[in-house]
């Protein structure tokens, strides 16, 4: 469930939203082939709406609970993703696993300024 | 009489937001702000001054036979080409007769209106009969000044002639001045402009007066004889000075349309001079001007023929059809005033092959393909062989026109891989009306809007520009017809039959008229008899219904049999299926009055009004439903009244009668249910035979049945999905009226029944309705009476009604919070200290306070002193919220879940349990 | 009165090079290579091949005009080799020149080549044709894409069966992810890595609504066949000869795009060809007698009401067949066996002699981890164009003996 994280907004809404994290993709190779001037895609995320309210994602995440939190804009597609309740789209982007597994929250907002927080790299110590 | 025959206009859909421009450059040119204002008219990509014009004349061209036309003059400062004519291409795209004279008319902003003096001059002098004259710019303006927020993009047309004329050409006076206020050589690019102070001192204030004085002096008359002067000034505060140089009042002199499009250069005359001429009665006076190295100035009288004209878009329909972007990048992208890198993907050859283009000329720029004379079929394109796979005739196909006819997708994409300036590319299957289709381009549209069936219209647009050589070429291109769209997303009823009973006069009629004018056939039922029920057996007032409805193109069918007999039940659906095949739609209107108090209430009396109110809906109402279920499909209305609801002196007949049918309802809605047949009731508020003498005259008036009917249409229609519902309308109010069931109170128990004393003393408390609900049908009242009370002080507030009958009271919430330790995931909690306190309402209900310390979880049953926050639920809502039934947002947005204290920390909760099953 | 190619011609021999992005070969390079493991396998010697058909499609961006590019890459010793294209439809085109040559008793042994070498052009994807499609054409056609006109299918395919876009994304997906599970066990295909359903789902749209999955990249290549009579074969040496049963070939009339009719949701073509192409084969049960297929997946959904053009999931009930897994690998009618175009890759001249390759080599058991069950007859469904207007190839292949 998000919250809203701006100031003026007193109340919480909720949505819903889940993701599922792929390294090292085996998309990198088909990307950077189909999608010529993209290589190098190897962190694959899927967006899933698991509730009942369409949901716009921005094209960006912040890692937290790490070294010092790293914002990434450079994400593929570029222009947001929408999701229809149900709907589960991907976002790719160009990730050295080993500064990805120095983090262990992984942080995605909405277009209205809700966000979602999520665990990541849990098996790592 | 020499003068207009028709007009029309073109503004592109796209309007830029001139704030946008001031956004983004205002840091380089903060002036320009002063002239910020509203929106300026932008082409589409795909838009140029020539397809403006062809647009503006296809809009003047409604309803005009352009066979006719013998003279085409197309005037711009913005050809796209010097050299090849312009107007011989406008001719070629609305497929004009050859023996035509063309000419192109340029050199300053006044070339509109001077071609309309040569069109006149054209026609006065015999030469020639129809002559349609269009004049378009797109003009080209450097970012950050003045003049791309003065400039619009924009075209008008006019036709010229004797016959039919709509405005008489009175007369007309040029002068002549090289005045050069702004130029534009021969290989440049954008204007080049002079002082604006200059230019409105010596150049507007003076030359305007000058012609248009020169043009009273010359017909005698004076500015008080003229309704409007429409004349462009891009100095808004001009206008004061020029009225008074003329002798006008400032409400003489037509807007300059800054707010709403913009100057649009040469056309820009004749756009104001259409936008006053549609506003504009026969008799008035109208003077046009344009200014431009000189002046045209000219005057038209209206005629009654100005009432004659067909509907057309013109100025108004055009500034109303719009959509305003912010993106000021995407009129620089479109305008090439910067050049975005299109990829080598976007290399590629560009030469058009003259001798195709002159070979395919009618095809490419008119949409002209071919109906095959042996078979019937319109085809795109036209070819040697009928494309008929059962026909295959050699050359047997006659030219055949689609640029005007409506066309509806079939198949579409939105394709993100197609070089584009404005992704995703849009384009798909057309199919014409009528016959024909094309894989098409579309533009002016958005994907979002676009769906199979949509209704489309063709537009001449840019194909593409080869810039290597300098050559633009055309095509036909489909948008969206969005007053079509408009007008098919109305509710209508084609293909569905109704039966309306009474529906000779009154409220049954207008239902009937109301109906057959969207498309439904009706079956027109009445009696023909008097108020009270006597006399009758007349055809008349069913049969004039039904001649009113074919009247107006649509289709009904008399009955005269009588509603109150089994017989002739069933005679009034069969004539439903036996003329059209079926029934969609029954409407129980026929009634009948015979008011007396109680006791001087006759049995015949008591029996005449229940056989035909009641009884004559169960028996029509009876084979109605029967073929209703087979289909799968039914519109039932009853109509009860006020009386019946609640009751009126005098009407003890009436009022069961009524309340009957209300009763008829509640049960036909539930066996009607799986059939996607509902039912409903209407008490009217509305005059007709039933009510004549009842009401005083001048309240009668007020009590039109059309206050009443749109509300039933609504319940007649397939989108109405309220069924055993009771609605009160006329005279423009509207209300549902239900029955409200109280929670009641349990007395005694299984071996103690309560005594009378006992009632008495829980009178209040029997009565009372707070908290009372709507119930779907026996089953679920019983239950509800049944069901363990809520303490008062804890009833939550009446509820929306509840669907498929409910009981009262939830199961208990108390295994969630039980359950609430083990789904708490210590790891996320690190550094959280919070107590939030849940107050759960309702018999499955409690109070529980949930504390996170130190990384560990309790929950702890009661009421914590001073908790973080505070969140409150119905029992169900809890159960339903816990289990992922219920999503949180709507709780929370409806009310149902309320939340006191630091809201912003309940964020935690998501982050340190795991998500609901 | 014609009697059909049945059984009149066999295969005795076919090479495939590795199709992707084949920086370190031409064209010309690419010929030899696949023409090099025709031979060996046919055991015959070059100078016994007395004609060639050589099917190239954007000739223009790769090797040029003419047969010349074939005869004097493969230094053919002044035979006739006749240049054919028909769209993507290429490879078997030039199959069909080769068949029909030895067929006719005009020839003893022929070679069908294909080729296309599409990466030399700097960027990704197939080339905008521009005025150079037809004067006409550049003057009126809709600046359309393949995915974009393909995506079309989709949309009516879905009004026309009542199918949402959620059951046929799910569909086209199951598609795509059988393809890549079977190309990760080809080691010349391009694409050789196994992909999720789900991960295909997700992936980006391209045209709606066709994701990145849906749609074939480009890639180089070159695949051939030499073809003889079965007497000759038998001369040979040759034991489980492999023969053609069916050969056809269907065009568009202009029916699809300019009459009333077409409902935008199938291939008219293909319904009639493959009709013609069981008749010929002599099979009443596609269903049933075809044991695997190659089809032209250019994108998924044309692979999807392929499979109802070819007669062998009913008319709207394709997906059910897909979602139970009937075209996979260990299902009843394996399809795209070899990884398919998506997998395998998309030179345009040589797709339709790939095709055949792979059916070859499962005829004869060959085809290592890939290898099938005892199959009886291969068809392979090679289409050039648009769904409005296409040319459809099928052939059908199997054991003379069968």
């Amino acid at each position: 469930m998000g919250f809203c994280s701006k100031a003026p907004c007193n109340r919480a809404l909720f949505t819903m939203l889940g993701i599922t994290i792929f390294m090292n993709t085996s998309m990198e190779e088909v990307i950077a082939f189909k999608c010529c001037a993209l290589p190098d895609q190897n962190l694959e995320i899927h967006l899933h709406n698991t509730g009942k309210e369409a949901l716009s994602i921005k094209s960006r995440f912040v890692l937290d609970d790490g070294p010092k939190p790293l914002t990434i804009t450079a994400v593929y597609p570029p222009t947001g993703i929408k999701l229809a309740p149900g709907q589960t789209a991907a976002i790719y982007t160009s990730m050295d696993e080993r500064v990805w597994e120095q983090y262990r929250s992984i942080r995605f907002e909405e277009q209205g300024g809700i966000f979602h927080s999520f665990a990541i790299n849990t098996n790592k110590g | 009489m020499v003068g207009i025959t028709s007009y029309g206009a073109y503004i592109p859909r796209m309007r830029l937001d001139r704030m946008s421009i001031f956004q983004a450059m205002g840091w380089f040119a903060p002036a320009i702000m002063v002239v910020a204002q509203g929106e300026r008219s932008m082409c589409y990509w795909d838009e140029d001054s020539l397809t403006m014009g062809v647009s503006a004349a296809q809009d003047c061209l409604k309803g005009m036979d352009k066979s006719k036309l013998d003279g085409a003059y197309f005037a711009s400062t913005t050809f796209p080409y010097a050299d090849r004519q312009n107007a011989g291409i406008i001719k070629a795209a609305l497929n004009l007769k050859d023996n035509i004279t063309s000419a192109d008319f340029t050199g300053s902003i006044r070339a509109g209106a001077s071609a309309v003096l040569a069109g006149i001059n054209a026609v006065a002098s015999g030469e020639r009969s129809n002559v349609l004259v269009a004049a378009a710019d797109k003009r080209e303006t450097r970012p950050a000044y003045f003049y791309e927020m003065w400039y619009g993009d924009g075209a008008g047309a006019l036709t010229l002639g004797k016959d039919n004329v709509v405005a008489e050409y009175l007369g007309s006076h040029t002068v002549t001045h090289d005045f050069v206020d702004h130029y534009r050589g021969g290989l440049n690019r954008f204007d080049y402009v002079w002082e604006e102070r200059w230019a409105r001192d010596e150049g507007y204030s003076k030359i305007y007066p000058e012609a248009i004085n020169g043009l009273l002096k010359k017909l005698n008359l004076s500015a008080k004889d003229v309704s409007k002067f429409a004349f462009p000034c891009i100095f808004k505060a001009e206008y004061k000075g020029i009225a008074k140089s003329i002798g006008a009042k400032p409400e003489q002199i037509v807007d300059n349309k800054h707010e709403v499009c913009g100057e649009c250069g040469t056309a820009h005359s004749l756009i104001m001079f259409i936008s006053a001429l549609e506003d504009a009665k026969p008799g008035d006076i109208i003077v046009m001007a344009a200014f431009g190295q000189g002046c045209d100035a000219m005057a038209f009288k209206v005629t009654e023929e100005i009432l004659k004209l067909a509907p057309r878009d013109g100025f108004a329909g055009c500034i109303a059809s719009k959509k305003v972007i912010d993106n000021y990048n995407k009129f620089l992208v479109w305008r090439q005033l910067i050049t975005p890198e299109m990829g080598i993907r976007a290399e590629a050859p560009t030469q058009t092959a003259m001798s195709t283009l002159w070979r395919k000329n009618k095809m490419i720029l008119g949409l002209v393909g071919g109906k095959c004379t042996k078979c019937g079929t319109p085809q795109f394109p036209k070819q040697d062989i009928c494309v008929n796979p059962d026909c295959g005739a050699h050359q047997s196909q006659e030219d055949y026109e689609f640029s005007s006819r409506t066309s509806y997708i079939k198949t579409f994409t939105g394709d993100l891989l197609s070089v584009s300036v404005d992704p995703p590319n849009k384009y798909g299957l057309i199919q014409f009306e009528g016959g024909g289709r094309y894989m098409c381009d579309f533009t002016d549209c958005d994907h979002e809007e676009l769906k199979v069936g949509l209704p489309m219209k063709m537009m001449f647009r840019r194909r593409y520009v080869d810039k290597e050589r300098g050559f633009t070429n055309y095509f036909w291109k489909a948008t969206p017809d969005r007053p079509k769209m408009a007008e098919l997303a109305k509710v209508r009823f084609d293909g569905r039959v109704a039966v309306i009973t009474g529906a000779g006069g009154g409220l049954g009629r207008i239902y009937a008229l109301e109906l057959a004018k969207r498309g439904c056939k009706v079956v027109v039922n009445d009696l023909g008899g008097s108020r009270d029920g006597s006399g009758g057996g007349d055809a008349t007032p069913a049969q004039k219904v039904v001649d009113e409805i074919k009247a107006l193109g649509g289709e009904a069918v008399a009955n005269y049999d009588n509603v109150a007999t089994q017989q002739g039940g069933e005679n009034i659906i069969k004539t439903a299926l036996d003329t059209y095949g079926t029934v969609d739609i029954l409407i129980n209107n026929a009634g009948i009055l015979r008011d007396k108090s109680f006791l001087k209430m006759e049995p015949e009396n008591w029996k005449a009004v229940l056989d035909v109110h009641l009884n004559g809906a169960y028996f029509v109402t009876k084979p109605a439903f029967e073929i209703m279920r087979e289909k799968g499909f039914g519109r039932i209305i009853m109509t009860s009244s006020a009386a019946g609801l609640y009751g009126n002196f005098g009407q003890t007949n009436y009022s069961a009668a009524k309340m009957a049918l209300v009763g008829l309802m509640n049960t036909l809605k539930l066996e009607g249910n799986k059939y996607n047949i509902k039912v409903n009731t209407l008490a009217p508020i509305a005059a007709s035979r039933l009510t004549e003498d009842i009401m005083p005259p001048d309240i009668f008036a007020k009590m039109k049945p059309e206050f009443v009917s749109p509300l039933v249409l609504y319940l007649a229609s397939e989108d109405c999905k309220a069924t055993g519902h009771i609605y009160n309308a006329g005279m423009g109010y509207y209300n549902r009226a239900a029955f409200i069931t109280g929670p009641g109170i349990q007395l005694g128990d299984p071996a103690n029944p309560p005594s009378i004393e006992d009632i008495a003393d829980n009178w209040a408390d029997i009565n009372d309705l707070d908290g009372g609900k709507e119930l779907n049908d026996a089953t679920a009242a019983l239950m509800d009476l049944a069901t363990p009370k809520v303490p008062k002080e804890d009833k939550p507030k009446a509820q929306a009604p509840a669907a498929g009958g409910g009981g009262g009271g939830g199961a208990s919430v108390a295994p969630i919070f039980d359950a609430m330790p083990a789904h708490f995931k210590p790891d996320a909690a690190a550094g959280v200290d919070v107590v939030f306190q849940y107050n759960i309402s309702g018999s499955g209900g409690g109070d529980w306070f949930v504390a996170i310390k130190d990384s560990a979880c309790t929950v702890t049953k009661g009421q914590h002193e001073k908790p973080t926050a505070t969140l409150q639920l119905s029992d169900e809502d809890c159960m339903a919220m816990f289990t992922g039934k219920l999503n949180p947002m709507t709780a929370f947005t409806s009310g149902k879940l309320v939340i006191k204290g630091d809201v912003m920390k309940t964020q935690i909760i998501e982050k340190v349990f795991e998500p609901p099953k | 009165m014609a009697t059909g190619i049945r059984d009149k011609v066999a295969i005795i021999g076919m090479g495939c090079t590795r199709f992707g992005e084949r920086w370190d070969v031409g064209g010309e390079e690419l010929l030899v290579e696949a023409f090099e493991e025709a031979i060996a396998d046919a055991g015959i010697e070059k100078k016994d091949i007395q004609a060639a058909w050589f099917g190239t499609c954007l000739e223009e961006i790769n090797v040029g005009k003419s047969g010349l590019p074939l005869s004097t890459s493969l230094r053919l010793p002044n035979i006739p080799v006749t240049r054919t294209e028909n769209y993507c439809a290429t490879g078997t085109e030039a199959f069909r020149g080769a068949v029909y040559a030895v067929a006719s008793g005009a020839y003893d042994i022929c070679l069908a080549q294909g080729l296309e070498k599409l990466k030399d052009t700097g960027y990704g994807g197939l080339p905008n044709p521009g005025s150079n499609g037809g004067t006409l054409p550049w003057q009126w056609w809709p600046n359309l894409t393949a995915p974009g006109s393909f995506a079309q299918l989709a949309s009516a395919y879905g009004a026309k069966y009542k199918r949402s876009d959620a059951q046929i994304k799910d569909a086209m997906s199951h598609i795509s992810a059988k393809s890549h599970v079977n190309g990760a066990k080809n080691p010349k295909a391009h694409l050789r890595k196994v992909v999720s359903k789900d991960q295909i789902k997700a992936s980006p749209i391209i045209a709606h609504p066709l994701g990145l999955f849906d749609c074939c990249g480009v890639s180089d290549g070159s695949a051939c066949a030499i073809v003889t009579t079965p007497e000759i074969a038998k001369k040979l040496g040759k034991k489980d000869i492999i023969s053609v049963k069916a050969l056809q070939l269907a065009l568009s009339s202009g029916s699809e795009m300019a009459f009333d009719d077409w409902d935008g949701d199938h291939f008219v073509t293909t319904s009639i060809c493959s009709k013609r192409a069981y008749a010929e084969a002599g099979i009443t049960n596609p269903r049933e007698e075809i044991s695997m297929m190659e089809v032209h997946d250019c994108f998924s959904i044309t692979e999807l009401v392929t499979y109802e053009d070819l007669h062998i999931s009913p008319r709207g009930k394709a997906i059910d067949d897909i979602l139970s897994g009937f075209y996979d690998a260990d299902g009843g009618l394996p399809c795209q066996i070899d990884g398919g175009l998506k997998c395998f890759g998309h030179p345009i001249g040589a797709s339709g002699l790939r095709m055949l390759y792979e059916m070859y080599l499962q005829l004869q058991g060959k085809a290592g981890e890939r290898q099938l069950k005892d199959p009886k007859l291969g068809l392979t469904h090679n289409l050039g164009g648009f769904p409005f207007m296409n040319v459809c190839a099928i052939s059908i292949v199997g054991k003379l003996d069968a």
